[in-house]
């Protein structure tokens, strides 16, 4: 039987992580890092053409980090997960608060690294799913992944 | 009085701005690492110095998530702007240290007229973010939408 981590880079689309996304959380990011009225506060959202309140865009990628991070220590103990870029980052639907945020990734194509042992360079696809099964960001990157 | 918001017709082919000045302390890093990129790269010095970014670095969301900040508190907060449909293309250059102080600047390199929507202009922006050796440590090829002066959103 095939272990998540083969099935994984064998190319199938993996659930990464679910992440509850508060009112709370939505307002701390941004009120850090992307302090526009639709991420700040419900009634201020309301007026706004996203109609409530919503995450930063900077924040839904967070949460995508962070659920790709903690499936990559249950499932890949010791590897790290770093990228030298991405392309075609979208956001096609806003996140709204209350919604429960499910991360996916899937391996397009994989190679050894040559530079680091144990180590692949993948190309990925990533995104995360609101309730309805919507996507609410998504993007292709390449990641490092090894020890 | 409200003072005149930035635009559509501010955002020419060619037009650019230098902006942000943006210093990541350690305890910043290690707080956003915490909550949303916890590996050891980002929050356990010695790891880090075996790990592949040679050192400890900041979360490349952070970084992103700085580049907001810098971009909210220099022009978008006070434009017509309406979000993002996406970012074409992004590249994390160099690993930003904590303790780094960083800048940016953007460069207009389209802009057109929506034609399903008369109030709207769409720009795409190229960003770079500097550190303070002037080393760039991230672009970014950004689309964003703005009202437009006519009819103003």
């Amino acid at each position: 039987m095939m272990t998540e981590l083969e099935r994984y880079l064998a190319g199938e689309a993996v659930n990464v992580g679910e992440t509850e996304l508060t009112a709370e959380a939505i307002i701390a990011f941004a009120s850090d890092f992307d302090p526009q009225r639709f991420h700040l506060s419900e009634s201020a959202a309301r007026d706004t053409h996203f109609g409530g309140l919503c995450a930063s865009g900077w924040h839904t990628c967070s949460i995508w980090m962070r659920a790709m991070v903690d499936w990559t220590k249950n499932h890949a103990p010791g590897a790290y997960c770093v990228s030298p870029g991405l392309k075609n980052l979208a956001w096609p639907k806003p996140a709204f608060a209350g919604q429960t945020l499910t991360a996916f990734s899937r391996v397009k194509t994989w190679r050894e690294n040559e530079k680091r042992d144990r180590s692949q360079i993948l190309k990925t696809e990533n995104w995360v799913e609101d309730d309805e099964g919507d996507r609410v960001m998504s993007f292709e990157a390449t990641l490092l992944f090894g020890p | 009085m409200d003072e005149k918001r930035l635009t559509f017709e501010d955002f020419p082919v060619g037009a650019t701005m230098s902006f942000g000045d943006h210093v990541v302390t350690e305890d910043d890093a290690f707080a956003f690492a915490t909550l949303f990129d916890p590996q050891a790269i980002h929050l356990d010095k010695d790891a880090a110095n075996a790990g592949p970014l040679d050192g400890l670095s900041i979360s490349g969301w952070h970084t992103c998530s700085i580049l907001m900040r810098m971009m909210c508190d220099s022009f978008l907060l006070r434009s017509t702007s309406l979000g993002s449909p996406g970012i074409e293309t992004l590249s994390w250059k160099v690993p930003v240290r904590p303790g780094d102080r960083l800048h940016a600047r953007w460069t207009c390199v389209s802009a057109r007229t929506s034609e399903k929507r008369t109030d709207l202009g769409i720009c795409v922006f190229d960003y770079e973010v500097f550190n303070d050796n002037d080393d760039v440590v991230l672009t970014a090829r950004v689309t964003h939408f703005f009202g437009r002066e006519l009819e103003p959103s």
